[in-house]
């Protein structure tokens, strides 16, 4: 059930940018002439490699029909820090241009907006249920319930930050590639 | 001609008879009330027997009564072939699957039948496992040619007997008798079953036909079988020794009332399956019993039959994780630690409600979900509680406790260690086993060493200088050999040839194995090995010895799990570091290798037991201070992500209702 899930979701995540560049790419328009900043290129960048690293080391051995011990359980706990920091500084750095109430030179297209809080809302329930899964507060059930939550909320987070970054990095019309 | 007769009549003729009536009607009261046995015994030919009443004035000549036989007494309400086919009985039964690896037979120096005219035993140092059974890692009586009646002799002071103790046709057992399937050594509830009695009838008198009823209190047998020879025959030569009535337990009608009960008291189990550790010893001395914690289950006033149930058949349940699959048995899957505590999941049985009886469920606050994965419940709450070193234990079938010993030692032959960390094949999961390097002297042909028995070797002269003789006191420790010695006893296995034996001698050994055993056995052909600690040593020339690895001389484990720990004596309930910290016992514990070559014992730690590399564990444990730096951060941003997503979400709920309401 968990490997046809997470296969699925994977799938998914390659078949959205996929769509995404067959059907409304070509008739995007440019947002204008603002550039990102180099450090929240690199830390979006960040982001991306641990958000890769977690993805490999959790859904990569599931869909392997192992699981995630030993070594890999070693790489999800090692990566696990600089994902939540990174996306907790993408948070703070792009909410408000993220905004759908924002008022001067749009930076972000709206599909990108929508992509990058669905990542902050995933984000959020796969950094809590992994945090509190570590403390002495739940019982088996409990735990059974955060992991469930923990996978799941990855998932989706897998699909919406792979989205995000295809929007960002290849998505957005030729002349106006910034990141 | 006549003991032909005599053997066929005298061996399996319990089981025949009832075997030849099986729609026999017998009665039942269908009750929880135990039903007051206040019995009329039975003979061997299923005859009641006639008590009479004790007569004062006829002192010192007891009257002549027929002996009892338990097959038949019980066996006149109870199945007893169906009972016999339990597996306290049925281990040689080829068509009995093996099941899962259990503990041994040990053969020491302590159970072999002494020649009262031969030389003295000499101490042949051998510790090696066996089973009918076949488990890996054990050998089957016959492969080493130990007959049915050394191996009854051997260890029928803790087997209840049946099954090919009952039915095997070596001929010894003309003399002794049979070892019949013994109900009284589980069922009396009052603590009136002398085990001793029934080992001392056994080993010391070879009275193996009326050792269950002299155990059980019915009369006495005092004089002993040892001396008839193996062509005896009863009404022939010698008297049979005399099975003496104790008439006072019997009432007026000749009955005689047996305590029985179907919920066994824990303390019969004890008898054969009492285990211990000999970490609490006093001063030296042996192992101080009070200072054991029993199992939880026992001190909460459970009995040991709560969990290890039977019906009839007598499949006493195991508890073990896949015997609900080996035994194409659902209702199994609900006696096991999981089935117990969480429920059974059979939504027919109400078994997913939850466990049994009220079963605590278990609550592991704060334990990743991956360690139902990896561990079994004992690897955390069986056994006595893990340190550096694995315990040398003691148990009931290896170190005869439940007999009685004035000298037994803590480090008494053969060497048990306990818990050792092993992972279960099937399961994949870490489990606490009980482990016995084996310790024998052999003969080396292709890849295979076939062992040879004690009392064989104890035929050469030259092994028994070189061996010394058996201490004098049981339950003594054993010592190792030198290097110049162990050269010096191959040489003489080398030189041991196999021996035209006595006619009788030769019929003592099992039918069952004659026809399909070589011409010369292996045990007097290939390369002289002794094995100990985990190897084999053959000789190298220059009086030296070479040392090889060799699946025969691998160690034998065995999973358990008892005594049960509660939760706050977990593994893990001090936290993750009882595990997740350089020199865990879980990895790192050690096991002696037990070598009884001077010089040649190692400690192995149990990852290396397990063939697992260290690297991520070792990695994992040293990251482990970190811990607390990932959890701050961890709550850090969770939180700031969390003041995000209600400041801006909140914003957008607020624009989308200004907008709505100025459309409106």
């Amino acid at each position: 059930m968990l490997r046809t899930l997470t296969t699925i979701g994977i799938l998914i995540a390659i078949a959205l940018p996929l769509i995404d560049a067959a059907l409304f790419r070509p008739g995007r328009k440019s947002l204008g002439s603002r550039r990102l900043v180099r450090i929240e290129r690199l830390v979006y960048l960040l982001f991306l490699f641990a958000v890769l690293l977690q993805a490999i080391s959790s859904f990569g051995s599931i869909v392997l029909g192992g699981r995630m011990d030993r070594w890999m359980l070693m790489l999800h706990m090692s990566s696990a820090g600089l994902f939540a920091v990174t996306l907790t500084v993408l948070a703070v750095l792009w909410a408000e241009q993220s905004s759908f109430e924002t008022t001067g030179e749009p930076v972000f297209h709206t599909g990108e907006k929508v992509a990058f809080w669905l990542t902050v809302i995933a984000g959020f329930l796969t950094i809590l249920s992994a945090m509190l899964g570590m403390m002495t507060w739940f019982g088996s059930d409990g735990q059974v319930t955060l992991l469930r939550i923990h996978r799941y909320s990855g998932l989706l987070l897998l699909i919406f930050a792979v989205f995000h970054g295809y929007r960002l990095l290849l998505g957005r019309p030729r002349e106006t590639v910034r990141a | 001609m006549f003991g032909l007769l005599a053997a066929s009549i005298v061996a399996p003729n319990s089981v025949r008879a009832q075997e030849k009536a099986p729609a026999k009607k017998r009665p039942h009261s269908e009750s929880r009330t135990p039903y007051v046995h206040r019995i009329q015994l039975r003979d061997d030919q299923d005859n009641p027997i006639s008590i009479p009443k004790p007569d004062p004035a006829a002192k010192d000549k007891a009257p002549e009564i027929k002996p009892p036989s338990i097959a038949f007494t019980c066996g006149k309400c109870h199945d007893y072939p169906t009972i016999s086919s339990g597996w306290h009985s049925n281990a040689a039964d080829p068509n009995v699957p093996a099941g899962r690896s259990g503990e041994p037979w040990i053969l020491t120096d302590d159970g072999l039948r002494e020649d009262t005219k031969g030389p003295l035993p000499s101490n042949t140092r051998t510790q090696l496992p066996l089973s009918y059974r076949g488990w890996d890692g054990t050998w089957k009586p016959s492969e080493i040619g130990f007959s049915d009646w050394d191996f009854a002799y051997a260890f029928g002071r803790q087997l209840p007997g049946g099954g090919i103790l009952e039915s095997s046709k070596d001929i010894r057992f003309n003399v002794t008798g049979h070892l019949q399937n013994d109900c009284l050594v589980c069922h009396i509830a009052d603590n009136d079953y002398d085990g001793n009695a029934r080992y001392e009838q056994i080993v010391k008198k070879q009275n193996f036909k009326w050792a269950p009823v002299v155990a059980a209190g019915v009369g006495l047998a005092e004089k002993s079988r040892e001396r008839l020879k193996d062509t005896w025959v009863a009404g022939e030569g010698p008297k049979e020794p005399t099975f003496d009535y104790d008439l006072h337990r019997f009432n007026d009608e000749g009955h005689i009332l047996f305590n029985v009960t179907r919920r066994i008291p824990n303390e019969r189990c004890y008898l054969c399956h009492t285990s211990l550790a000999t970490d609490k010893s006093q001063s030296g001395g042996l192992s101080q019993i009070w200072r054991h914690d029993r199992d939880i289950h026992l001190v909460k006033g459970m009995l040991c039959v709560d969990c290890h149930r039977n019906g009839l058949d007598h499949a006493i349940t195991r508890g073990y994780e896949k015997e609900s699959e080996d035994r194409k048995d659902t209702h199994l899957a609900s006696l096991t630690c999981q089935g117990c505590h969480y429920g059974a999941g059979d939504h027919a049985t109400g078994s997913d409600l939850g466990g049994r009886n009220a079963a605590p469920r278990p609550v592991h606050k704060g334990l990743p979900t991956l360690h139902f994965d990896k561990l079994s419940c004992t690897a955390c709450h069986s056994g006595p509680y893990p340190g550096d070193q694995a315990k040398e234990m003691l148990t009931s079938m290896a170190h005869r406790l439940g007999t009685e010993s004035f000298n037994r030692t803590d480090q008494a032959a053969p060497t048990l260690q306990a818990p050792v960390f092993l992972r279960n094949p099937r399961t994949g999961k870490i489990t606490p086993n009980k482990v016995l390097y084996p310790t024998f002297w052999g003969r080396l042909n292709g890849n295979d060493i076939t062992p040879i028995t004690p009392d064989l070797l104890n035929t050469s002269a030259a092994l028994r200088k070189i061996f010394g003789p058996k201490p004098s006191l049981d339950g003594q420790p054993a010592k190792p050999l030198t290097e110049d010695e162990i050269v010096k006893a191959l040489e003489a296995v080398a030189l041991m040839k196999p021996v035209a034996p006595k006619s009788a001698q030769a019929t003592t050994k099992p039918t069952t194995t004659t026809a399909s055993a070589p011409a010369t056995p292996a045990w007097y052909t290939g390369e002289p090995v002794f094995v100990t600690g985990g190897k084999a040593y053959k000789r190298a020339g220059n009086g030296k010895l070479t040392g090889f690895t060799n699946k025969d001389a691998e160690p034998y484990s065995w999973e358990f799990a008892h005594d049960v720990r509660g939760a706050q004596q977990a593994l893990g309930a001090r936290g993750c570091t009882d595990c997740h910290s350089s020199g865990a016992p879980i990895f790192d514990s050690k096991v002696s290798t037990a070598a009884l070559f001077t010089g040649a014992s190692t400690s192995i730690p149990m990852h290396e037991l397990r063939n697992e590399a260290m690297g991520s564990f070792t990695a994992f444990a040293t990251t482990y201070p970190l811990r607390p730096i990932l959890i701050a951060t961890g709550y850090t941003c969770a939180i700031i992500l969390l003041l995000v997503l209600i400041a801006y979400g909140s914003r957008g709920v607020t624009g989308i209702a200004r907008r709505s309401a100025r459309k409106s």
